[in-house]
C-alpha cells in the first residue's frame, strides 16, 4: 500500500514534534481546536453508543432478572417511605404557601424557573487526568457551555464542550472544578474544589468554624453559573482537619442526567413570543 | 478467468488488511469507555496495546501517521489536551520499532515485560506533561492503576490481535 510506505518513510520525529506543538497549543489555548473536536465527537458519538448500548441493555436485563427478591423488599421499603413522604408533602405544601405569602408581602424578587434538557450519558470518559462524561445532547438541543448538570440525586457538574449532538460534562470531582456552595445549618459559604478523587474538598472556610458531619451542601448561586439550591452532597471530615463533600449523585454510574437550561424568565418569554 | 482471480485476490487482501483497522476503531471506542466497568480505576490503554503489538510484529499495519491520528481522536473523545495520546502512541511505535529485531525473537513473557516497562514509562510521561501544563498536581496512584490495568489486559488483547494477525496476507517486504 503506497500510504503505508509513505508513513513508514516519514520521520516519526516530525510527527512527534507536531504532536508536541498541538499539545502546547491545546493546553494553553483550549478553544483553538474546539470546532474540530466537536466535529469528531459528533462523528464518533453513534459508534460509542452502538458499542455501549447492547452491554448496558444486557446489564439492565440481568439486573432485572436476578434482583426480583431485592426488588420486592425494596418495594416494601419504598411503600413505607412513600407513606411518610406523603405526610411531609402536605407539610411542605402548607409551608410553601405560607412562604409565598410572606415573600409577596416583603416584595422579594425570586429567581426565575429553569428549563431542563434530559440527556443519556453515552460514556464515562474519566481518566487519571480528567473526570468527564459524554452525553447525547448538544447545541441542537440547546446545550451550551457552562450549563449545570444534575442527576436524580444531586449536582453532577457542568457542560464544558458542546458539539451539535454531543456534549462533555466536567464532573464536580474534577481537579478543575470550583463551585460556590452553601453549608446548610452553619449558613456558611465556601468553594467546593474537585481533587480528581471521589471526595471534593471545601475551601475558604474560617478556621474556627464548627461543622457537623453529614451537614447538607447546596449550590449558593454566587457567580451566576449554577442556580441557587441545587443539592450537592454532605459533609465528611478529613484526616487533616479539613472538610470534604460526599456527592449525592452517583458519579460512577450515571445513565440519565438533566442539563439546566437558562432561566425561563416569563418576561423574556413574552418578548420572544 | 485469470483476471477475475487476480481481482478477487486483491479484494480479499484488502478485506483482510481492513480487519486490523476496524479492530483499531473498536479499541479506540473501548479505550474511551469500557462498557460495564464503572469508575476510572480500570482504564486499560487498549490503543497503546495495539500500537505496541503491531510495532513488534507488523509495523506497516499501524504506521506512525495512524498512531498520530488515533492519538488525536482518542484525546478528543477522552477530553485530554490534543496531542497527549498522540505523543504516547508515536513514542511507543518509534521505540519499539527500533528494537523490533531484538523483540521478535523473544518469548511471550519477555514481550509482556517490555510492554509493562513501555506502558509504565508512557504513563509517567503523560503524568509529567499534564503536571507541566496543569494548575494542580495529579495523583500518581490513579496513573499506576491505569498502567496496571493495561498490563493485566494485555495478554487478552494480544491474543485477539494475534488472531487478527493470522488473517493478514503475508508481508510483501522485509519490514512486514
Amino acid at each position: 500500500m503506497p500510504l503505508h510506505g509513505w508513513g513508514s518513510r516519514f520521520s516519526p520525529f516530525l510527527f512527534l514534534l507536531l504532536s508536541f506543538a498541538i499539545f502546547g497549543v491545546s493546553s494553553f489555548q483550549p478553544r483553538t481546536f474546539q470546532a474540530a473536536k466537536s466535529g469528531i465527537m459528533d462523528v464518533f458519538a453513534p459508534m460509542i453508543e452502538t458499542v455501549n448500548r447492547p452491554f448496558q441493555d444486557a446489564a439492565a436485563y440481568i439486573n432485572m432478572m436476578t434482583g426480583m427478591a431485592e426488588i420486592q423488599s425494596e418495594n416494601h421499603r419504598l411503600m413505607a417511605e412513600n407513606r411518610k413522604l406523603r405526610e411531609w408533602y402536605h407539610v411542605a405544601m402548607t409551608l410553601r404557601a405560607e412562604n409565598e405569602t410572606l415573600q409577596s408581602m416583603l416584595n422579594i424578587r425570586l429567581d426565575p424557573d429553569h428549563r431542563f434538557i434530559a440527556a443519556r450519558v453515552m460514556a464515562d470518559t474519566s481518566n487519571p487526568f480528567m473526570k468527564t462524561a459524554l452525553v447525547r445532547a448538544g447545541k441542537a438541543d440547546g446545550v451550551t457551555g457552562g450549563q449545570a448538570v444534575i442527576s436524580a440525586d444531586g449536582l453532577v457538574g457542568r457542560i464544558i464542550e458542546s458539539g451539535r449532538n454531543t456534549a462533555r460534562i466536567l464532573m464536580i470531582t474534577d481537579v478543575n472544578s470550583r463551585i460556590p456552595v452553601l453549608i446548610l445549618g452553619a449558613n456558611q459559604r465556601a468553594v467546593m474544589a474537585g481533587q480528581n478523587d471521589d471526595l471534593p474538598v471545601l475551601m475558604h472556610l474560617p478556621p474556627e468554624l464548627q461543622i457537623e458531619e453529614g451537614a447538607r451542601i447546596i449550590t449558593s448561586g454566587h457567580g451566576g453559573l449554577f442556580p441557587y439550591g441545587l443539592p450537592v452532597g454532605e459533609i465528611v471530615a478529613r484526616d487533616d482537619g479539613g472538610f470534604a463533600v460526599r456527592p449525592y449523585a452517583g458519579l460512577d454510574s450515571l445513565h440519565m442526567v438533566r442539563i439546566i437550561d437558562q432561566a425561563d424568565d416569563p418576561n423574556l418569554r413574552l418578548h420572544s413570543n | 478467468m485469470i483476471y477475475q482471480d487476480i481481482s478477487w485476490k486483491r479484494v480479499e487482501g484488502f478485506l483482510r488488511l481492513s480487519v486490523p483497522h476496524i479492530l483499531l476503531l473498536l479499541l479506540v471506542i473501548l479505550n474511551v469507555s469500557l462498557p460495564l466497568v464503572p469508575g476510572d480505576i480500570f482504564k486499560p490503554q487498549l490503543v497503546a496495546m495495539a500500537a505496541y503489538y503491531w510495532a513488534v510484529y507488523r509495523p506497516t499495519i499501524m504506521p506512525v501517521y495512524l498512531c498520530f491520528a488515533s492519538g488525536l481522536v482518542l484525546d478528543t473523545l477522552i477530553g485530554t489536551p490534543l496531542g497527549l495520546n498522540a505523543i504516547s502512541l508515536i513514542l511507543i511505535h518509534w521505540l519499539v520499532r527500533s528494537q523490533r529485531r531484538f523483540l521478535t525473537g523473544q518469548t511471550y513473557i519477555a514481550i509482556l515485560t517490555v510492554f509493562a516497562l513501555v506502558i509504565s514509562g508512557v504513563s509517567l510521561l503523560q503524568w509529567g506533561l499534564m503536571a507541566l501544563v496543569g494548575d494542580a498536581p495529579f495523583g500518581v496512584m490513579m496513573l499506576l492503576a491505569t498502567a496496571g490495568s493495561s498490563i493485566i489486559v494485555f495478554p487478552l488483547a494480544s491474543l485477539i490481535l494475534w488472531q487478527v494477525h493470522r488473517l493478514l496476507p503475508a508481508p510483501d517486504n522485509r519490514y512486514g
